[in-house]
Protein backbone atom coordinates (compact mmCIF):
# COMPACT_ATOMS: atom_id res chain seq x y z
CA UNK A 1 0.00 0.00 0.00
CA UNK A 2 1.13 3.20 -0.95
CA UNK A 3 2.36 5.79 2.09
CA UNK A 4 1.95 8.66 -0.37
CA UNK A 5 -1.30 10.63 -1.60
CA UNK A 6 -1.56 13.32 -3.51
CA UNK A 7 -3.95 16.84 -2.89
CA UNK A 8 -4.63 19.54 -5.45
CA UNK A 9 -4.28 23.22 -3.91
CA UNK A 10 -6.28 25.21 -6.19
CA UNK A 11 -7.63 26.37 -9.05
CA UNK A 12 -9.58 27.85 -6.28
CA UNK A 13 -8.07 28.14 -2.73
CA UNK A 14 -7.41 30.84 -0.35
CA UNK A 15 -3.93 30.08 -0.58
CA UNK A 16 -3.64 30.96 -4.07
CA UNK A 17 -4.60 34.47 -5.07
CA UNK A 18 -5.44 33.68 -8.44
CA UNK A 19 -6.44 30.56 -10.51
CA UNK A 20 -4.09 28.65 -10.42
CA UNK A 21 -3.68 24.60 -9.29
CA UNK A 22 -0.44 23.33 -7.07
CA UNK A 23 -0.54 19.38 -7.09
CA UNK A 24 1.30 18.06 -4.16
CA UNK A 25 1.59 14.69 -2.87
CA UNK A 26 2.01 13.97 1.11
CA UNK A 27 3.04 11.65 3.36
CA UNK A 28 1.07 12.09 6.58
CA UNK A 29 0.72 15.98 6.48
CA UNK A 30 4.22 16.26 5.28
CA UNK A 31 4.88 17.62 1.73
CA UNK A 32 7.38 15.10 -0.19
CA UNK A 33 6.54 16.73 -3.97
CA UNK A 34 5.29 20.28 -5.48
CA UNK A 35 4.38 20.85 -8.80
CA UNK A 36 2.79 24.32 -10.57
CA UNK A 37 -0.14 23.38 -12.60
CA UNK A 38 -0.76 27.02 -14.53
CA UNK A 39 -2.97 27.46 -17.51
CA UNK A 40 -6.32 28.08 -15.66
CA UNK A 41 -5.97 32.00 -16.34
CA UNK A 42 -4.57 31.93 -20.32
CA UNK A 43 -5.42 34.41 -22.46
CA UNK A 44 -2.78 34.68 -25.04
CA UNK A 45 -2.02 39.07 -24.20
CA UNK A 46 1.51 38.04 -25.80
CA UNK A 47 -0.03 36.74 -29.00
CA UNK A 48 -3.13 39.05 -28.96
CA UNK A 49 -0.62 42.12 -28.09
CA UNK A 50 0.79 41.24 -31.91
CA UNK A 51 -2.61 41.84 -33.43
CA UNK A 52 -3.14 45.50 -31.97
CA UNK A 53 -2.43 48.86 -32.50
CA UNK A 54 0.13 50.11 -29.53
CA UNK A 55 -2.90 52.22 -28.02
CA UNK A 56 -5.54 49.35 -28.40
CA UNK A 57 -2.62 47.32 -25.77
CA UNK A 58 -3.45 50.12 -23.15
CA UNK A 59 -7.02 48.27 -22.27
CA UNK A 60 -5.05 44.58 -22.46
CA UNK A 61 -1.82 44.98 -20.39
CA UNK A 62 -3.58 46.30 -16.85
CA UNK A 63 -5.13 42.85 -16.80
CA UNK A 64 -2.01 40.78 -16.64
CA UNK A 65 -1.84 41.51 -12.44
CA UNK A 66 -5.19 42.51 -11.29
CA UNK A 67 -3.88 43.90 -7.73
CA UNK A 68 -1.40 46.08 -8.99
CA UNK A 69 -2.11 46.64 -12.82
CA UNK A 70 0.16 49.83 -13.17
CA UNK A 71 3.03 48.00 -13.42
CA UNK A 72 2.27 47.10 -16.84
CA UNK A 73 0.99 50.03 -17.68
CA UNK A 74 4.21 51.77 -17.24
CA UNK A 75 6.80 49.06 -18.39
CA UNK A 76 4.76 48.63 -21.78
CA UNK A 77 4.70 52.97 -22.10
CA UNK A 78 8.45 52.67 -20.92
CA UNK A 79 9.59 50.22 -23.59
CA UNK A 80 7.65 52.12 -26.57
CA UNK A 81 9.37 55.67 -25.13
CA UNK A 82 12.66 53.96 -25.35
CA UNK A 83 12.01 52.20 -28.62
CA UNK A 84 10.58 56.29 -30.11
CA UNK A 85 13.36 58.28 -28.12
CA UNK A 86 11.27 59.88 -26.33
CA UNK A 87 11.28 61.79 -22.84
CA UNK A 88 8.40 62.35 -20.99
CA UNK A 89 7.39 65.65 -18.57
CA UNK A 90 8.79 66.38 -15.00
CA UNK A 91 5.23 66.39 -14.08
CA UNK A 92 4.24 63.12 -15.72
CA UNK A 93 7.88 61.61 -13.99
CA UNK A 94 6.05 62.41 -10.67
CA UNK A 95 2.41 61.50 -11.41
CA UNK A 96 3.69 57.88 -12.18
CA UNK A 97 5.77 57.33 -9.35
CA UNK A 98 2.90 58.95 -7.20
CA UNK A 99 0.31 56.08 -9.29
CA UNK A 100 3.04 53.10 -8.98
CA UNK A 101 3.68 53.89 -4.86
CA UNK A 102 -0.31 54.07 -4.45
CA UNK A 103 -0.84 50.69 -6.25
CA UNK A 104 1.93 49.07 -4.52
CA UNK A 105 0.50 50.16 -1.06
CA UNK A 106 -3.03 48.75 -2.37
CA UNK A 107 -1.48 45.62 -3.48
CA UNK A 108 0.57 45.22 0.15
CA UNK A 109 -2.57 45.71 2.06
CA UNK A 110 -4.92 43.57 0.25
CA UNK A 111 -1.75 40.88 0.51
CA UNK A 112 -1.69 41.29 4.33
CA UNK A 113 -5.89 40.44 4.07
CA UNK A 114 -4.81 37.55 2.40
CA UNK A 115 -2.02 36.27 4.24
CA UNK A 116 -3.63 36.99 7.97
CA UNK A 117 -6.56 35.05 6.05
CA UNK A 118 -4.37 31.67 5.46
CA UNK A 119 -2.70 32.09 9.32
CA UNK A 120 -6.94 32.40 10.27
CA UNK A 121 -6.74 35.96 11.54
CA UNK A 122 -9.89 37.31 9.32
CA UNK A 123 -10.26 40.32 11.52
CA UNK A 124 -6.78 41.92 9.64
CA UNK A 125 -8.30 41.04 6.58
CA UNK A 126 -11.66 42.23 7.14
CA UNK A 127 -9.80 45.76 7.58
CA UNK A 128 -7.08 45.26 4.96
CA UNK A 129 -9.29 44.86 2.61
CA UNK A 130 -11.74 47.97 3.38
CA UNK A 131 -8.58 50.10 2.95
CA UNK A 132 -7.56 49.16 0.11
CA UNK A 133 -10.79 50.80 -1.06
CA UNK A 134 -9.77 54.37 0.21
CA UNK A 135 -6.58 53.24 -2.84
CA UNK A 136 -9.17 52.61 -5.35
CA UNK A 137 -11.67 55.34 -4.77
CA UNK A 138 -8.32 58.10 -5.61
CA UNK A 139 -7.63 55.84 -8.68
CA UNK A 140 -11.36 56.05 -9.47
CA UNK A 141 -10.90 60.42 -9.66
CA UNK A 142 -7.78 59.99 -11.42
CA UNK A 143 -9.31 58.51 -14.40
CA UNK A 144 -13.18 56.43 -13.64
CA UNK A 145 -11.82 53.48 -12.87
CA UNK A 146 -10.79 51.62 -9.18
CA UNK A 147 -8.72 48.31 -10.98
CA UNK A 148 -7.66 48.86 -14.21
CA UNK A 149 -6.61 52.33 -14.61
CA UNK A 150 -4.93 52.73 -18.20
CA UNK A 151 -3.44 56.07 -16.82
CA UNK A 152 0.21 55.43 -17.60
CA UNK A 153 0.70 55.77 -21.39
CA UNK A 154 3.38 56.60 -23.76
CA UNK A 155 4.49 59.86 -23.47
CA UNK A 156 3.58 60.24 -20.10
CA UNK A 157 -0.04 60.07 -18.44
CA UNK A 158 -3.54 60.44 -19.66
CA UNK A 159 -4.40 63.35 -18.03
CA UNK A 160 -3.48 65.67 -15.20
CA UNK A 161 -4.75 64.87 -11.56
CA UNK A 162 -7.75 66.55 -10.92
CA UNK A 163 -8.02 69.46 -8.50
CA UNK A 164 -7.57 68.99 -4.94
CA UNK A 165 -6.49 65.40 -5.51
CA UNK A 166 -2.85 65.49 -3.84
CA UNK A 167 -4.57 66.42 -0.81
CA UNK A 168 -6.70 63.69 -0.37
CA UNK A 169 -3.98 61.44 -1.24
CA UNK A 170 -1.86 62.69 1.94
CA UNK A 171 -4.90 62.34 3.90
CA UNK A 172 -5.02 58.65 2.38
CA UNK A 173 -1.33 58.34 4.02
CA UNK A 174 -2.04 59.83 6.81
CA UNK A 175 -4.86 57.50 7.34
CA UNK A 176 -2.72 54.09 6.46
CA UNK A 177 0.10 55.36 8.80
CA UNK A 178 -2.02 55.17 11.79
CA UNK A 179 -3.35 52.65 10.75
CA UNK A 180 -0.12 50.71 10.59
CA UNK A 181 -0.36 50.88 13.93
CA UNK A 182 -3.38 49.29 14.21
CA UNK A 183 -2.32 46.11 11.91
CA UNK A 184 1.42 46.04 14.00
CA UNK A 185 -0.81 45.57 17.21
CA UNK A 186 -3.28 42.68 15.86
CA UNK A 187 -1.11 40.92 13.42
CA UNK A 188 2.75 41.74 13.13
CA UNK A 189 3.46 42.09 16.92
CA UNK A 190 0.89 39.07 17.45
CA UNK A 191 2.77 36.08 18.65
CA UNK A 192 0.98 33.57 16.98
CA UNK A 193 1.96 35.14 13.82
CA UNK A 194 5.51 34.79 14.60
CA UNK A 195 4.81 30.87 15.91
CA UNK A 196 3.59 30.15 12.43
CA UNK A 197 6.18 31.74 10.12
CA UNK A 198 9.53 31.92 11.78
CA UNK A 199 11.81 29.59 10.08
CA UNK A 200 9.66 28.02 7.33
CA UNK A 201 10.36 27.90 4.01
CA UNK A 202 13.50 29.36 4.35
CA UNK A 203 14.91 30.70 1.31
CA UNK A 204 18.75 31.57 1.94
CA UNK A 205 20.61 33.77 0.31
CA UNK A 206 22.59 32.12 -2.15
CA UNK A 207 19.53 30.19 -3.14
CA UNK A 208 17.61 33.26 -3.57
CA UNK A 209 20.26 34.62 -5.86
CA UNK A 210 21.20 31.68 -7.83
CA UNK A 211 17.17 29.95 -8.12
CA UNK A 212 16.63 34.27 -9.33
CA UNK A 213 14.80 35.65 -7.23
CA UNK A 214 13.78 39.00 -6.71
CA UNK A 215 11.59 41.48 -4.94
CA UNK A 216 10.68 40.76 -1.22
CA UNK A 217 11.88 37.38 -1.27
CA UNK A 218 15.15 38.40 -2.28
CA UNK A 219 15.15 41.34 0.26
CA UNK A 220 14.06 38.90 2.96
CA UNK A 221 17.38 36.77 2.33
CA UNK A 222 19.46 40.09 2.85
CA UNK A 223 19.75 40.86 -0.69
CA UNK A 224 19.55 45.09 -1.38
CA UNK A 225 18.30 44.69 -4.83
CA UNK A 226 15.72 46.60 -6.80
CA UNK A 227 15.09 48.21 -10.40
CA UNK A 228 13.37 51.46 -8.09
CA UNK A 229 17.17 51.93 -6.84
CA UNK A 230 19.40 49.97 -9.31
CA UNK A 231 18.02 51.10 -12.40
CA UNK A 232 15.69 54.23 -12.02
CA UNK A 233 12.76 55.24 -14.10
CA UNK A 234 10.20 58.13 -13.28
CA UNK A 235 10.93 60.00 -10.42
CA UNK A 236 12.92 57.70 -8.11
CA UNK A 237 16.14 59.02 -8.88
CA UNK A 238 15.30 62.03 -7.54
CA UNK A 239 13.66 60.72 -3.78
CA UNK A 240 15.02 59.40 -0.71
CA UNK A 241 14.37 56.04 0.49
CA UNK A 242 15.82 52.49 1.79
CA UNK A 243 15.66 49.31 0.25
CA UNK A 244 14.53 47.25 3.82
CA UNK A 245 16.25 43.96 4.15
CA UNK A 246 16.29 40.65 6.74
CA UNK A 247 18.23 38.05 6.72
CA UNK A 248 16.58 34.87 7.82
CA UNK A 249 14.54 34.07 4.09
CA UNK A 250 11.46 32.55 6.21
CA UNK A 251 8.00 33.48 5.97
CA UNK A 252 8.03 35.59 8.83
CA UNK A 253 10.89 37.98 6.88
CA UNK A 254 8.78 37.73 3.91
CA UNK A 255 5.82 39.17 5.18
CA UNK A 256 7.69 41.84 7.41
CA UNK A 257 9.96 43.47 4.33
CA UNK A 258 6.35 43.82 2.95
CA UNK A 259 4.88 45.77 5.73
CA UNK A 260 8.26 47.87 5.13
CA UNK A 261 7.71 47.92 2.09
CA UNK A 262 3.76 49.07 2.38
CA UNK A 263 5.30 51.86 4.63
CA UNK A 264 7.98 52.73 2.52
CA UNK A 265 5.27 53.64 -0.62
CA UNK A 266 3.61 55.93 1.57
CA UNK A 267 6.90 57.91 2.59
CA UNK A 268 7.30 58.26 -1.13
CA UNK A 269 4.36 59.29 -2.03
CA UNK A 270 4.39 61.71 0.40
CA UNK A 271 8.36 63.36 -0.69
CA UNK A 272 6.84 63.04 -4.50
CA UNK A 273 3.60 65.07 -3.65
CA UNK A 274 6.12 67.42 -2.15
CA UNK A 275 8.90 67.91 -4.43
CA UNK A 276 6.65 67.82 -7.84
CA UNK A 277 6.18 70.36 -10.16
CA UNK A 278 3.01 72.07 -9.43
CA UNK A 279 2.49 73.40 -12.98
CA UNK A 280 3.52 71.69 -16.66
CA UNK A 281 2.66 69.38 -19.05
CA UNK A 282 1.66 65.59 -18.25
CA UNK A 283 2.54 64.19 -21.55
CA UNK A 284 4.70 64.15 -24.68
CA UNK A 285 2.69 64.60 -27.31
CA UNK A 286 2.53 60.88 -29.38
CA UNK A 287 1.42 60.62 -33.21
CA UNK A 288 -2.36 59.55 -34.02
CA UNK A 289 -3.00 56.36 -33.01
CA UNK A 290 -3.69 55.00 -36.30
CA UNK A 291 -0.34 56.27 -37.39
CA UNK A 292 1.64 55.18 -34.76
CA UNK A 293 4.50 53.91 -36.06
CA UNK A 294 7.57 52.57 -33.88
CA UNK A 295 10.97 52.63 -35.14
CA UNK A 296 12.09 49.12 -35.49
CA UNK A 297 14.66 47.49 -32.95
CA UNK A 298 14.20 45.52 -29.53
CA UNK A 299 14.33 46.75 -26.16
CA UNK A 300 13.73 45.54 -22.51
CA UNK A 301 12.25 47.87 -19.79
CA UNK A 302 11.56 47.03 -16.47
CA UNK A 303 9.87 48.07 -13.16
CA UNK A 304 10.46 47.14 -9.44
CA UNK A 305 6.43 45.64 -8.64
CA UNK A 306 5.49 44.32 -5.26
CA UNK A 307 6.48 41.18 -5.84
CA UNK A 308 10.00 41.84 -7.71
CA UNK A 309 10.97 42.76 -10.79
CA UNK A 310 8.69 43.15 -13.66
CA UNK A 311 9.71 43.51 -17.07
CA UNK A 312 8.16 44.05 -20.83
CA UNK A 313 10.56 42.78 -23.91
CA UNK A 314 9.23 44.71 -26.93
CA UNK A 315 10.39 44.37 -30.30
CA UNK A 316 8.98 46.56 -33.15
CA UNK A 317 9.56 46.09 -36.96
CA UNK A 318 8.40 49.57 -37.72
CA UNK A 319 4.88 49.27 -38.22
CA UNK A 320 2.10 50.72 -35.88
CA UNK A 321 1.63 47.21 -33.88
CA UNK A 322 4.11 45.51 -32.12
CA UNK A 323 5.67 42.23 -33.43
CA UNK A 324 6.18 40.68 -29.85
CA UNK A 325 6.01 41.43 -26.48
CA UNK A 326 7.33 39.16 -24.05
CA UNK A 327 6.16 39.59 -20.74
CA UNK A 328 8.59 38.77 -17.56
CA UNK A 329 6.29 38.80 -14.50
CA UNK A 330 7.90 37.89 -11.49
CA UNK A 331 5.69 35.19 -10.25
CA UNK A 332 6.99 32.85 -13.34
CA UNK A 333 10.46 32.59 -11.48
CA UNK A 334 8.75 32.65 -7.86
CA UNK A 335 6.57 29.65 -8.26
CA UNK A 336 8.29 27.33 -10.19
CA UNK A 337 11.65 27.58 -9.33
CA UNK A 338 11.18 28.70 -5.50
CA UNK A 339 7.98 27.70 -4.56
CA UNK A 340 8.05 24.12 -5.81
CA UNK A 341 11.88 23.36 -4.43
CA UNK A 342 10.69 25.01 -0.78
CA UNK A 343 7.89 23.48 0.02
CA UNK A 344 9.05 20.09 0.16
CA UNK A 345 8.98 19.26 4.07
CA UNK A 346 6.77 21.40 4.68
CA UNK A 347 2.94 20.67 6.80
CA UNK A 348 -0.18 20.69 5.13
CA UNK A 349 -1.31 23.41 7.03
CA UNK A 350 1.30 25.48 6.73
CA UNK A 351 1.34 25.41 2.36
CA UNK A 352 -1.09 28.31 2.07
CA UNK A 353 0.93 30.91 4.39
CA UNK A 354 4.37 29.63 2.37
CA UNK A 355 2.18 30.18 -1.13
CA UNK A 356 1.14 33.79 -0.07
CA UNK A 357 4.67 34.59 1.34
CA UNK A 358 6.03 34.32 -1.80
CA UNK A 359 3.23 36.23 -3.88
CA UNK A 360 2.59 33.92 -6.30
CA UNK A 361 0.12 36.04 -8.60
CA UNK A 362 -1.07 33.44 -11.40
CA UNK A 363 -2.10 35.83 -14.31
CA UNK A 364 1.79 36.74 -14.52
CA UNK A 365 2.74 33.07 -15.24
CA UNK A 366 -0.39 32.34 -17.70
CA UNK A 367 -0.14 35.72 -19.20
CA UNK B 1 30.52 50.36 -18.05
CA UNK B 2 32.93 50.12 -20.31
CA UNK B 3 34.52 47.93 -17.96
CA UNK B 4 32.29 45.16 -18.03
CA UNK B 5 31.82 45.97 -22.11
CA UNK B 6 35.37 44.81 -22.31
CA UNK B 7 34.95 42.00 -20.35
CA UNK B 8 31.82 40.63 -22.38
CA UNK B 9 33.83 41.03 -25.59
CA UNK B 10 36.74 38.79 -24.11
CA UNK B 11 34.00 35.66 -24.28
CA UNK B 12 34.41 33.97 -27.81
CA UNK B 13 32.40 34.69 -30.31
CA UNK B 14 30.32 37.37 -29.03
CA UNK B 15 29.11 40.64 -30.65
CA UNK B 16 28.52 43.11 -28.38
CA UNK B 17 26.40 46.14 -29.01
CA UNK B 18 25.36 49.11 -26.01
CA UNK B 19 21.83 49.65 -26.96
CA UNK B 20 21.93 52.58 -24.09
CA UNK B 21 23.36 53.29 -20.37
CA UNK B 22 22.41 49.71 -18.59
CA UNK B 23 21.37 47.70 -21.93
CA UNK B 24 23.71 45.51 -23.73
CA UNK B 25 23.03 43.46 -26.66
CA UNK B 26 25.28 40.34 -26.65
CA UNK B 27 24.92 38.02 -29.99
CA UNK B 28 25.93 34.70 -30.48
CA UNK B 29 25.93 32.16 -33.08
CA UNK B 30 23.97 29.27 -31.85
CA UNK B 31 26.75 26.24 -31.39
CA UNK B 32 28.38 29.07 -28.84
CA UNK B 33 25.07 30.39 -26.98
CA UNK B 34 25.49 27.99 -23.73
CA UNK B 35 29.09 28.65 -23.00
CA UNK B 36 28.66 32.26 -23.23
CA UNK B 37 25.83 32.43 -20.80
CA UNK B 38 28.42 30.46 -18.85
CA UNK B 39 30.99 32.89 -19.17
CA UNK B 40 28.38 35.60 -18.51
CA UNK B 41 27.25 33.91 -14.90
CA UNK B 42 31.11 34.07 -14.27
CA UNK B 43 31.23 37.68 -15.32
CA UNK B 44 28.84 38.46 -12.84
CA UNK B 45 25.16 38.05 -14.62
CA UNK B 46 23.96 36.27 -11.70
CA UNK B 47 20.32 36.44 -12.50
CA UNK B 48 18.35 35.56 -15.76
CA UNK B 49 15.08 37.33 -15.59
CA UNK B 50 13.39 36.27 -18.77
CA UNK B 51 13.91 33.88 -21.89
CA UNK B 52 11.99 33.81 -24.70
CA UNK B 53 11.48 33.63 -28.60
CA UNK B 54 10.49 35.96 -31.37
CA UNK B 55 9.44 34.69 -34.74
CA UNK B 56 11.15 35.93 -37.71
CA UNK B 57 9.40 33.78 -40.32
CA UNK B 58 11.01 36.27 -43.00
CA UNK B 59 13.97 34.96 -41.98
CA UNK B 60 13.03 31.55 -41.53
CA UNK B 61 14.51 32.06 -38.02
CA UNK B 62 13.83 31.86 -34.51
CA UNK B 63 15.60 34.74 -32.56
CA UNK B 64 16.15 33.36 -28.59
CA UNK B 65 16.73 35.84 -26.17
CA UNK B 66 17.87 35.53 -22.38
CA UNK B 67 17.83 38.94 -20.47
CA UNK B 68 20.23 38.64 -17.88
CA UNK B 69 21.10 41.10 -14.72
CA UNK B 70 24.16 42.08 -12.70
CA UNK B 71 23.64 43.32 -9.66
CA UNK B 72 27.56 44.40 -8.90
CA UNK B 73 27.40 46.65 -12.49
CA UNK B 74 23.49 47.13 -12.46
CA UNK B 75 23.32 46.09 -16.06
CA UNK B 76 21.28 44.32 -18.11
CA UNK B 77 22.60 42.23 -20.95
CA UNK B 78 20.49 39.90 -23.68
CA UNK B 79 21.92 37.20 -25.13
CA UNK B 80 20.28 36.43 -28.34
CA UNK B 81 21.04 33.88 -30.89
CA UNK B 82 19.08 32.63 -34.56
CA UNK B 83 18.23 29.09 -35.07
CA UNK B 84 17.16 27.85 -38.45
CA UNK B 85 12.95 27.57 -38.06
CA UNK B 86 12.58 23.87 -39.57
CA UNK B 87 12.93 21.40 -36.97
CA UNK B 88 14.01 24.49 -34.41
CA UNK B 89 16.21 22.67 -31.11
CA UNK B 90 17.95 24.02 -28.46
CA UNK B 91 20.03 23.24 -25.73
CA UNK B 92 18.82 23.85 -22.33
CA UNK B 93 20.29 26.29 -20.44
CA UNK B 94 18.58 25.09 -16.84
CA UNK B 95 22.47 23.99 -15.16
CA UNK B 96 23.62 27.52 -15.19
CA UNK B 97 20.25 29.59 -14.80
CA UNK B 98 17.96 27.18 -12.64
CA UNK B 99 14.78 29.53 -13.88
CA UNK B 100 15.44 28.68 -17.38
CA UNK B 101 13.96 25.38 -16.94
CA UNK B 102 10.40 26.49 -16.91
CA UNK B 103 11.03 28.99 -19.81
CA UNK B 104 12.11 26.20 -21.89
CA UNK B 105 9.03 24.60 -21.22
CA UNK B 106 7.12 27.24 -21.97
CA UNK B 107 9.01 27.78 -25.24
CA UNK B 108 8.64 23.70 -26.44
CA UNK B 109 4.85 24.61 -26.06
CA UNK B 110 4.06 27.79 -27.71
CA UNK B 111 6.73 27.44 -30.27
CA UNK B 112 7.19 23.99 -31.03
CA UNK B 113 11.27 24.21 -30.23
CA UNK B 114 12.84 20.95 -28.65
CA UNK B 115 15.31 21.62 -25.99
CA UNK B 116 17.77 19.37 -25.15
CA UNK B 117 18.48 18.37 -22.39
CA UNK B 118 15.17 19.30 -20.10
CA UNK B 119 13.31 16.86 -19.62
CA UNK B 120 9.74 18.95 -19.57
CA UNK B 121 10.40 19.60 -23.23
CA UNK B 122 7.25 18.68 -25.04
CA UNK B 123 5.03 18.01 -22.58
CA UNK B 124 1.61 20.33 -21.73
CA UNK B 125 2.48 23.34 -19.83
CA UNK B 126 0.06 26.58 -20.23
CA UNK B 127 -2.00 24.50 -23.01
CA UNK B 128 -4.34 21.58 -22.80
CA UNK B 129 -5.17 18.59 -25.48
CA UNK B 130 -2.96 21.39 -27.94
CA UNK B 131 -3.24 19.83 -31.57
CA UNK B 132 -2.92 22.95 -33.71
CA UNK B 133 0.19 25.19 -34.50
CA UNK B 134 2.01 26.23 -31.74
CA UNK B 135 0.32 29.30 -30.89
CA UNK B 136 3.09 31.68 -30.40
CA UNK B 137 4.10 31.05 -34.32
CA UNK B 138 3.23 34.05 -37.02
CA UNK B 139 1.68 31.15 -39.48
CA UNK B 140 -0.35 30.26 -36.31
CA UNK B 141 -3.64 31.86 -36.97
CA UNK B 142 -5.73 32.64 -34.03
CA UNK B 143 -8.82 34.47 -35.38
CA UNK B 144 -9.32 31.41 -37.86
CA UNK B 145 -8.66 28.83 -34.85
CA UNK B 146 -11.46 30.75 -32.57
CA UNK B 147 -13.72 30.87 -35.41
CA UNK B 148 -13.26 27.29 -35.81
CA UNK B 149 -13.48 25.86 -32.72
CA UNK B 150 -15.72 28.71 -30.64
CA UNK B 151 -19.19 30.30 -31.10
CA UNK B 152 -18.87 33.66 -32.10
CA UNK B 153 -21.25 35.11 -29.70
CA UNK B 154 -23.29 38.80 -29.81
CA UNK B 155 -23.07 41.26 -27.37
CA UNK B 156 -26.50 42.06 -25.72
CA UNK B 157 -28.11 44.97 -27.36
CA UNK B 158 -25.84 44.34 -30.79
CA UNK B 159 -27.35 43.97 -34.49
CA UNK B 160 -27.35 40.79 -35.59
Amino acid sequence: MSKSYELFIGPNHPGIPGNFSLKIELEGDTVISAKGDPGYLHRAFEKAMEGRYYIQNLALIPRICVPEPDINEAAYAMAVEDLMGVEIPERAKYIRTIVLELARAANYTFWMGGFAGTLGLYTLAQWSFGDRDYALDLFAEICGARVYHMYIWPGGVRRDLPPGWEDKLLGYVKYMKERLIDYDNIFFKNVMFKYRTKGIAVVTKEQAIEWGATGPILKAAGVAQDVRKDDPYAAYEYLDFEIPTLTDGDSWSRAMIRRWELENSLNIIEQAVKKMPKKGPVWEKMPNPLKWYVPEGETYAKVESARGEHGFYMVSDGTGKPYRVAVRGASHTHMFTIAEKVLIGQRLADVSHILVSLDVCPPEIDR
Amino acid sequence: MMDIVDKIKGIEGVKVTVQRENRIFVDVSEDKVISTLYNMKLIGFHQLSVQNVIDRIKDNKFEIFYVLYSREYKINAIVRTWIDRENPVIKTADKIYPSAHTWEREISEMFGIKVDGNEDSGKPFILENWKDLPPMRKDFDSVKYSSEHFVFRHSEGENE
